[in-house]
């Protein structure tokens, strides 16, 4: 319940975030503090130094580009996003008021959520099926992932050590849906599917394994998308909630929910 | 309860004798209307409660033989228990594919005799409800081979929260207890009592089509949508 001791910086803007990270190899990137600061407090995570970017100017809101995109500003918390243009996003409007409760709401923030990279975290897959693209900015300036390529492992992503996530731009709105089992109405996740369709099919799985597993069905058709799932040779982990088969069972169900939903 | 309106009848009594003593009556001749102790037929002459309190706690003129201060000790052996009673109704919503129970509505009529703070009484009711849901429908100890304990925290344990539950309907019907003076029941165990097992039937009712008449509790998503893909023979 109590963290080990850590030292506590507050940057006023990106490049000296950059620099601080850069000179202390044992810091880590605070950003709402809803997934970090309970795992500091459960000692499953430690960090020498905490570089709060919290209120770097700039990396908050939501911004509708000219061609139709949707650029995300990573310390958008998820009561700001329910509020923003990404309402129009149905997978989004779905998933985001059943994230935690009101207070997480008011600080978690989406880059917080997509860096975490929690198996049962709703937002990579959604990220994932959306084909968004992630800005991280590092020493040697920024570069850009699409969400397929950012998540590596239960808590590792695309952003190496000395480096930040600052933006997700999402493109412009299409067919998408959402659907997922969880504990109770907002608990835990067990398992779920995102679905994007334009005139394509993505599918995003989420909880069946390390990060999303992204299907590309041939169609929106029902036998497609159970096709597809079946295909992946899912094996996910079995734990107190679920065994490896209801996973893998409700992952088929999910992902024709999700496209169905796209589909409407 | 009941011992606490014995030892405020029984300040009552020093009060009122108390208060002769000061209004130079006797204690028969006193009469109690609220907070106040006026000699009958003379409605003048009168003294506070709160006067009262004072000059016994300070005591520079007592009758022979009164101890200082307004405190009673009572005790009250109850000759029965007292008898709540009602009715739980509980509708839920099977989903086939998924297994997911949703509680959709949920009526509960108690009886617990007279309420002194009906707010109170029902935030017992909701309280205790949330409770017997929380035991037919999510919370489960779980071991492992070792025997270690796997939901040993709130990040695995299945505590329900406010945002999972329908608007509780509570309605009364009100039968007074016998066996105290003012007709008093207990509420702390009437929703936890009930709900477990009206919620647990409405589950088990449900998957009657399926053939299935018992589960072993709680009934989460993997387990009843275990039970009904093994009643299917196995297909999904």
């Amino acid at each position: 319940v109590i963290p080990a001791e850590f030292g506590y910086r507050r940057p006023a803007s990106i490049e000296e975030a950059l620099k601080l990270l850069d000179t202390d190899p044992g810091a880590k990137v605070l950003a709402g503090g809803q997934s970090l600061l309970p795992l500091l407090k459960m000692r499953l995570a430690s960090a020498e130094t905490l570089v709060d970017i919290g209120r770097i100017p700039g990396l908050k809101g939501v911004r509708r580009l000219d061609d139709g995109r949707v650029a995300i500003g990573a310390l958008t918390t998820y009561a700001e996003l329910m509020d923003s243009p990404v309402n129009e996003y149905g997978l989004l409007r779905d998933a985001l008021p059943n994230i935690g409760d009101v207070q997480v709401r008011n600080r978690g923030t989406i880059g917080g959520n997509l860096c975490t990279s929690d198996p049962t975290n709703h937002l990579p897959p959604l990220m994932a099926a959306l084909g968004a693209q992630m800005t991280i900015a590092g020493p040697g300036g920024e570069r850009t992932v699409p969400a397929a390529d950012f998540f590596l492992g239960v808590y590792l992503t695309a952003v190496g050590v000395g480096e930040v996530l600052t933006k997700i731009t999402v493109p412009a709105g299409r067919g998408d849906g959402f659907a997922a089992v969880t504990l109770g109405v907002d608990g835990t996740c067990i398992a779920s599917a995102a679905a994007s369709v334009n005139g394509s099919v993505t599918v995003a799985l989420g909880c069946v394994d390390a990060v999303p597993v992204v299907l590309r069905p041939g169609s929106a058709e029902e036998d497609a998308v159970r096709d597809a799932v079946r295909g992946a040779n899912l094996a996910p982990p079995a734990d107190v909630h679920s065994s490896s088969e209801y996973r893998t069972h409700l992952a088929e169900v999910l992902a024709v929910r999700a496209v169905n939903q796209a589909r409407s | 309860m009941t011992a606490a309106i014995k030892a405020t009848d029984k300040i009552k009594d020093k009060a009122r004798r108390y208060a002769a003593h000061m209004l130079e009556a006797a204690p028969e001749d006193i009469e109690i209307i609220g907070a106040e102790y006026r000699v009958k037929g003379s409605p003048e002459k009168k003294k506070k409660l709160q006067e009262i309190a004072f000059a016994i706690d300070l005591a520079f003129d007592a009758p022979e033989g009164m101890e200082p201060y307004l405190d009673e000790t009572a005790y009250y052996d109850t000759p029965n228990c007292t008898w709540p009673f009602g009715t739980h109704i509980a509708i839920v919503e099977v989903d086939e594919d998924t297994g997911e129970v949703d509680l959709t509505r949920y009526i509960a009529v108690d009886d617990v005799g007279k309420k002194i703070n009906p707010m109170i009484v029902d935030g017992q009711l909701h309280g205790g409800i949330a409770q017997g849901v929380g035991q037919a429908l999510w919370e489960g100890a779980v071991y492992d081979d070792n025997g270690q304990l796997l939901t040993g925290s709130m990040l695995d344990y299945a505590l329900p929260r406010a945002s999972w539950f329908p608007n509780i309907e509570l309605d009364e019907t009100v039968t007074p207890s016998p066996v105290n003076p003012i007709g008093v029941k207990g509420v702390g165990e009437a929703g936890a009592i009930a709900s477990t097992a009206a919620v647990a039937n409405a589950v088990i009712d449900a998957l009657a089509p399926f053939g299935i008449k018992h589960l072993d509790m709680p009934y989460s998503a993997q387990t009843v949508w275990r039970a009904m893909h093994d009643a299917k023979g196995g297909q999904a």
